[in-house]
């Protein structure tokens, strides 16, 4: 999975071993402050929970590893924690994230998130679904526009998701992911 | 007459299905399965059920939340097969029709 917006991306690419747990690393560049920062964390993900209905799934889940950050010359040990929480069914989708990495001599990078969305129409398997999603951003390090809000449009067709937005920020995100 | 011809033969593949499929079909009603990303791990899982023999072919219904097993003359497959796939994906089986 990779989130992109002008002044931050996070690389994400991950190994689901096992149906609750996945192994991967995060790699995100931050530009938002003076000084351009790097971290790359090998990290391990898990479903907590998952409630399965028939109209709808919900899921909670945790990851965090422990890596580098990196700034000029400047190189330390960083850890990384997060919780993600979703809702959906066919028609409407609501998520949520809270996502920290701090390391020594770095101000800790933290992004909360969430969002709110429907599907125009329902698409069956194997058809392209499109999602309409306002999102909020919220980044307290940043110096400024440290809220961020916008539309997001969602899509995705078989293992393929991509999504396009813009925000108050006045800049743009996509996000891509690929399932295999 | 020709044209008679073809279209009895569309008329008879459109209400028999398959002809050359004289199984059994299975119908899996799945909790969770809400969006095509959560469906592509369950195709997944059957493809590889389909490539040892057992089945046909399937179809995933996301309206209807189901997936349709066309299992082959003279095989069979278990509920406990159908459920470790379909959990496999962390989904749950809600019923199993038969």
């Amino acid at each position: 999975m990779a989130f992109n917006q002008t002044d931050m991306y996070d690389w994400q690419v991950l190994y689901t071993f096992e149906p609750k747990l996945s192994v991967g690393a995060d790699f995100i560049r931050d530009t938002m402050e003076p000084q351009e920062r790097y971290f790359l964390i090998p990290r391990l993900s898990w479903l907590v929970k998952r409630w399965n209905e028939t109209e709808s799934q919900a899921n909670i889940y945790v990851y965090g590893g422990l890596g580098a950050a990196r700034k000029g010359d400047l190189t330390e040990l960083a850890v990384e924690g997060a919780v993600e929480a979703d809702y959906e069914t066919r028609a409407v989708y609501f998520s949520g994230k809270a996502q920290i990495v701090a390391a020594r001599n770095f101000n800790t990078l933290a992004i909360y998130q969430a969002r709110a969305g429907f599907a125009p129409y329902l698409g069956e398997s194997g058809e392209l679904h499109s999602w309409l999603v306002g999102q909020v951003q919220y980044f307290p390090f940043a110096p400024d526009q440290s809220l961020r809000v916008g539309p997001v449009l969602r899509m995705f067709y078989r293992n393929v998701l991509w999504e396009f937005g813009v925000s108050t920020h006045g800049s743009w995100n996509f996000n891509f992911m690929a399932h295999w | 007459m020709k044209n008679r011809i073809i279209q009895l033969l569309t008329l008879a593949v459109l209400v028999g299905g398959d002809p050359a499929w004289a199984g059994q079909q299975v119908t899996v009603h799945v909790k969770g399965m809400v969006c095509d990303l959560c469906a592509r791990g369950l195709a997944k899982g059957f493809s590889a059920f389909k490539e040892t023999g057992v089945l046909e072919d399937f179809k995933i219904e996301l309206a209807k939340h189901t997936v349709d097993l066309m299992v082959k003359d003279g095989a069979s497959v278990s509920d406990d097969e159908i459920t470790k796939v379909i959990e496999g994906s962390s989904m749950a089986v809600d019923k199993i029709e038969r």
